[in-house]
């Protein structure tokens, strides 16, 4: 693994008194796509809100490029160069596609906002023919990929993906993936991938972590994990 | 739409307004011989209770009426948008001529009454900012327009500065007072921020009833200092300093009141022209995108805090600002005009518009301010009426009566096409 980008060292979390992070240590090293995979309810969500401070981690500590974020505002972490697309798309449904991507400039100041504009068309060329319409009218699809240009508006070091392939048509879901792997190649982008869709997650990915009740079970390379005959058992065969 | 048969429905209306007028009309007080005797009203009833029968009846045909499903609800959509395209463009200015020359033309007390409207817009106007743009709910607006009013004529019976003078420093407190309710309620949305600002606005009028030593209490504050133009008086005689004098006119009461207009007129646009030039800022996109939703907003990184103190503050502000205009118009003002009716009343204004569209607000205040005054013939009626054109307005138009978003960037070509896609897919 190359120089950590974002390292979190024995962080829990709670809801309450409900303990929902178990002491986790993780690495995403720079230029690298690590995938976090778990059942429903593992905690993946919850590692990735974490990082962006809400909820706030009660022990252990968050490193972003060397630095401590652990007890920075969100706004503040999500202006150090980290994006997220979050769970569930969350994209304004009222607003046209070209505002929504302009939101997400908005942390980073509007200047090179054009340029990255042309920059996501480019990789989302769906995007750019439904650039007047309102987000609320884009298919499931689009919708995805708007959140994911939308992170991209802020040109991130570090972009959080979480669950991209909710919901979505799995010819859909290999254009996504297909795009963050185009992403990482050509721009050096490093991605954290929250996923249930395990099969493809740990293909894509460099390496990959497995969370189990809120704790790390398995960390390996991709394609090691995939080989495993644990995870095949627990992710990959009765549905997943 | 529910699936009882429309018969069954308008018995059960029936039915429910048996239970509430038997006792409210059924029955008269008369003052008899051995004090006061009930006497019963059964034909009164009775013709209540058929006429919501027969109405009920009638909405539940006319909704279940055969659609035209040849043409299609696109096609329709698209005319509806278009027609109002059309007519908004002529709309804006029509309703501009008549605002500016109307005092010229019309009585005083239409003049009047043209204030009264003005001032509605205004703080229809600037509620739309908090509740239409940045999506938070607020119950308590009207404690604003009681700190703008307070704080001009207390500021101006102190230090003996007029009109001009005192208006910023009313704006700058209402919109501290913005802030001051924005911190405590942050966390707040939906219907939790609706009831914390509702208290909130009944808090201020409290302090301002109880506080007998600053603010007179119920005896309110009389005085105030009435609006000069450049330092000249509207009085009844034409020395000098005074604006019939400066001008060589006969002295009369009708400058004042249109010299008012113009200015309450003037307040107006100008919170119109901030809301629409914020519109086209980022920090206006940022609302919008707040009542969108949130935690879409904080995870790209926009501070939460300061963008939703901002919309108080502002909202606040032109609040303040409609508040010393009431206090200088009136010369005269009590904890009594700033009840929860007024916040009712300036939010049923901005959600009958259509939440975020400014020509709506001046649509609706038309129709809730000039409405009843309107029908003030018809004396006891005239409230009946204007309930009945509530209800027929929210069933026609439930998402009030201007819908479009007009996109606050555009390209070239599609400035004028944009607009008239995005009316298509919200009309209706």
């Amino acid at each position: 693994m190359s120089r950590p980008l974002l390292e979190l060292a024995g962080v829990d979390t709670f809801y309450g008194a409900v303990q929902a992070l178990k002491n986790v240590d993780l690495a995403v090293g720079e230029g690298e796509i690590v995938t976090l995979i778990g059942a429903n309810g593992a905690g993946k969500s919850t590692l990735m809100m974490t990082v962006c401070g809400q909820p706030r981690a009660r022990s252990g500590q968050i490193r972003y490029d060397g630095e401590d974020i652990t007890h920075l505002p969100t706004h503040r972490i999500m202006r150090r160069g980290i994006a997220q697309a979050p769970e569930g798309r969350r994209i304004f449904p009222r607003m046209s596609v070209r505002e929504n991507l302009l939101m997400g400039a908005e942390s980073a100041g509007q200047n090179a906002a054009e340029a990255e504009m042309a920059r996501v068309f480019a990789l989302f060329p769906r995007l750019a023919e439904r650039e007047r319409q309102r987000g609320g009218t884009l298919s499931g699809g689009e919708q995805q990929m708007l959140a994911i240009g939308r992170a991209l508006m802020s040109r991130p070091r570090l972009l959080l993906l979480d669950e991209p392939s909710l919901g979505l048509a799995p010819l859909v879901v290999r254009q996504i993936f297909q795009a963050i792997r185009t992403l990482n190649r050509e721009t050096g982008l490093t991605v954290l991938l929250v996923e249930q869709n395990a099969y493809q997650a740990l293909r894509l990915a460099h390496r990959g972590y497995v969370l189990v009740n809120g704790a790390i079970t398995m960390a390996g390379a991709g394609a090691e994990l995939l080989a495993r005959p644990e995870i095949r058992a627990a992710y990959l065969e009765g549905g997943h | 739409m529910n699936a009882r048969g429309p018969l069954a429905d308008a018995f059960l209306s029936a039915l429910i307004a048996l239970g509430l007028f038997a006792p409210m009309v059924g029955l008269e007080t008369h003052v008899g011989a051995h004090g006061i005797a009930l006497a019963p009203r059964p034909l009164a009833v009775a013709a209540l209770v058929g006429a919501v029968f027969v109405l009920r009846l009638a909405v539940r045909l006319w909704q279940a009426r055969p659609h035209r499903a040849a043409a299609g609800p696109g096609a329709a959509r698209a005319r509806l948008a278009a027609a109002l395209g059309g007519t908004k463009r002529f709309l804006i200015p029509t309703l501009l001529a008549i605002a500016v020359v109307m005092p010229f033309l019309a009585s005083r007390a239409t003049i009047d009454l043209g204030i009264l409207m003005l001032t509605y817009v205004m703080l229809g106007w600037g509620l739309n900012i908090v509740v239409g743009l940045a999506g938070l709910l607020d119950l308590g607006y009207v404690a604003f327009y009681a700190v703008g009013a307070y704080s001009y004529a207390l500021i101006a019976q102190a230090t003996g500065l007029g009109f001009w003078s005192c208006l910023p420093a009313s704006g700058v407190l209402a919109a501290l007072w913005g802030i001051t309710l924005g911190f405590p309620v942050l966390r707040l949305r939906g219907d939790y921020l609706a009831i914390v600002t509702l208290a909130f606005g009944e808090i201020i009028r409290i302090v301002l009833l109880n506080w007998v030593s600053l603010t007179g209490g119920p005896n309110g504050i009389s005085g105030i200092p009435r609006p000069t133009l450049f330092g000249l008086r509207f009085t009844m005689t034409d020395g000098p300093g005074t604006f019939a004098g400066f001008f060589h006119l006969a002295p009369s009461p009708t400058h004042r009141v249109m010299f008012l207009y113009y200015v309450i007129l003037g307040l107006a646009l100008l919170t119109n022209w901030v809301t629409l030039r914020l519109r086209r800022q980022p920090l206006g996109r940022v609302w919008e995108a707040l009542r969108e939703d949130e935690i879409a907003c904080r995870s790209l990184g926009i501070n939460v805090t300061t963008t939703k103190l901002t919309a108080f503050a502002v909202g606040a502000c032109f609040g303040g600002f409609a508040g010393a205009f009431f206090a200088t118009r009136q010369g005269f003002i009590s904890p009594e005009s700033f009840t929860f009716m007024e916040s009712a009343t300036v939010l049923a204004i901005v959600v009958l518009g259509g939440m975020g569209s400014q020509l709506g607000v001046v649509l609706a205040t038309l129709v809730m301010i000039g409405g009843p005054e309107m029908f003030r013939p018809l004396a006891d009626y005239r409230m009946l009426i204007f309930g009945l054109a509530l209800v027929v307005m929210m069933v026609l138009r439930p998402r009030g009566l201007v819908t479009e978003r007009r996109p606050s960037i555009m390209l070239g070509a599609a400035a004028r096409a944009a607009p008239l896609a995005l009316a298509a897919e919200e009309v209706g």
